[in-house]
């Protein structure tokens, strides 16, 4: 049955002499196993090596990635106002317990307030709300 | 669920529910037509005015109370008669009927806030009538998107296939659409049918 050291792994058959003597690395204590598979150990091994790397890479991949393109996700408008008296009413967004978002123009946003303390259940527009006007 | 229990409540101890009746659908299919057959025929007013130009009920439409009788079964509706929903509303479709633009602009910012109070009433009613225009294809975002959100709250529904009166009107496809729900064909303009959806609304709904 086969040992092995403790400090540096090396494995050691159960009449070898560095047993008694100690291993070359100097290290005394050796960790018996019961049914070493050397083969098996190391493909373990070569398993968790390439999974290390490739979680690494990937780690590495998506930071780089969010500092060249920060990207804003903005997807809850349920009403577009494409230009003054053409709006586009996204039915589903509106049905859903979301507050509600006016869009008036790209990137400008008018989030409706009372829905959004209520859980969407709230959710009533006033006229001017659907305008292009700076806050008061 | 606090809805059916109070329903259930009341039924036991021989009361018969008001039940709050929501009018949907698209814009023109008219709705506001059937809104007012049904006050016409039950409280002798009519309840809002009917336009061919879309988008005519801007607001919430509400007539209480309203008793509905059929071979002798009664029951009282709270009437509400919803703005036209619709995925898209544009002030330049309102022109085509004559309007003037700052008329129209406004006309489609009302509608667009109408279809937001019709959506957020869908939480306060108790049954829907769907009413679709029988000429027009049933199969759009709209009506698919209504219906499934309504089934998904758990809404009794009747569809109701208006305007069989037009020419070139084919009820039976809106029919095959939506094959589970209640279904009845009418004519709210000329009041055909409209004894087959009481029956359907006390017997139904009720």
């Amino acid at each position: 049955m086969p040992h092995k050291c403790m400090k540096c792994g090396k494995i050691y058959g159960d009449d070898a002499e560095e047993i008694l003597g100690g291993c070359e690395c100097g290290s005394n204590l050796f960790l018996y196993r019961d049914k070493f598979d050397e083969k098996e150990e190391l493909e373990k091994e070569r398993k968790e090596v390439v999974e290390g790397i490739t979680e690494f890479i990937a780690n590495l991949k998506r930071d780089v990635k969010a500092r060249i393109r920060p990207k804003v996700e903005f997807d809850l408008e349920s009403i577009r106002v494409l230009e003054e008296g053409v709006y586009e009413i996204d039915l589903g967004k509106l049905l859903k317990d979301i507050p509600l978002v006016v869009e008036i123009k790209e990137g400008k946003y008018r989030i409706h307030l009372a829905s959004l303390f209520t859980k969407g259940k709230e959710k009533s527009i006033s006229i001017k709300d659907l305008e292009d006007r700076d806050e008061e | 669920m606090l809805k059916r229990f109070k329903r259930f409540i009341l039924r036991l101890f021989g009361k018969k529910p008001e039940i709050r009746l929501g009018i949907y659908g698209p814009p023109n299919t008219g709705k506001t037509t059937l809104a007012n057959r049904i006050c016409l025929d039950f409280t002798g007013e009519e309840l809002g005015t009917v336009s061919e130009v879309p988008h005519e009920t801007r607001e919430v439409q509400k007539k209480e109370r309203v008793v509905i009788e059929h071979n002798g079964k009664r029951m009282t509706i709270n009437l509400l008669d919803m703005p036209g929903i619709s995925t898209k509303v544009d002030y330049k479709e309102f022109m085509k009927f004559g309007m003037k633009k700052k008329d129209a602009m406004l006309r489609s910012k009302e509608a667009t806030r109408g279809i937001v109070e019709a959506i957020k009433w869908l939480d306060n009613v108790d049954a829907c009538l769907v009413v679709f225009d029988s000429t027009k294809n049933p199969y759009t975002q709209v009506n698919v998107t209504i219906l499934g959100n309504l089934e998904a709250k758990g809404i009794p529904i009747i569809v109701v296939a208006n305007k069989i009166d037009l020419k070139g009107a084919e009820p039976e496809k809106i029919r095959d659409a939506f094959p589970q729900y209640h279904f009845v064909e009418i004519s709210a303009k000329e009041g055909k049918n409209v004894d087959k959806l009481y029956k359907e609304i006390i017997e139904k709904l009720g």
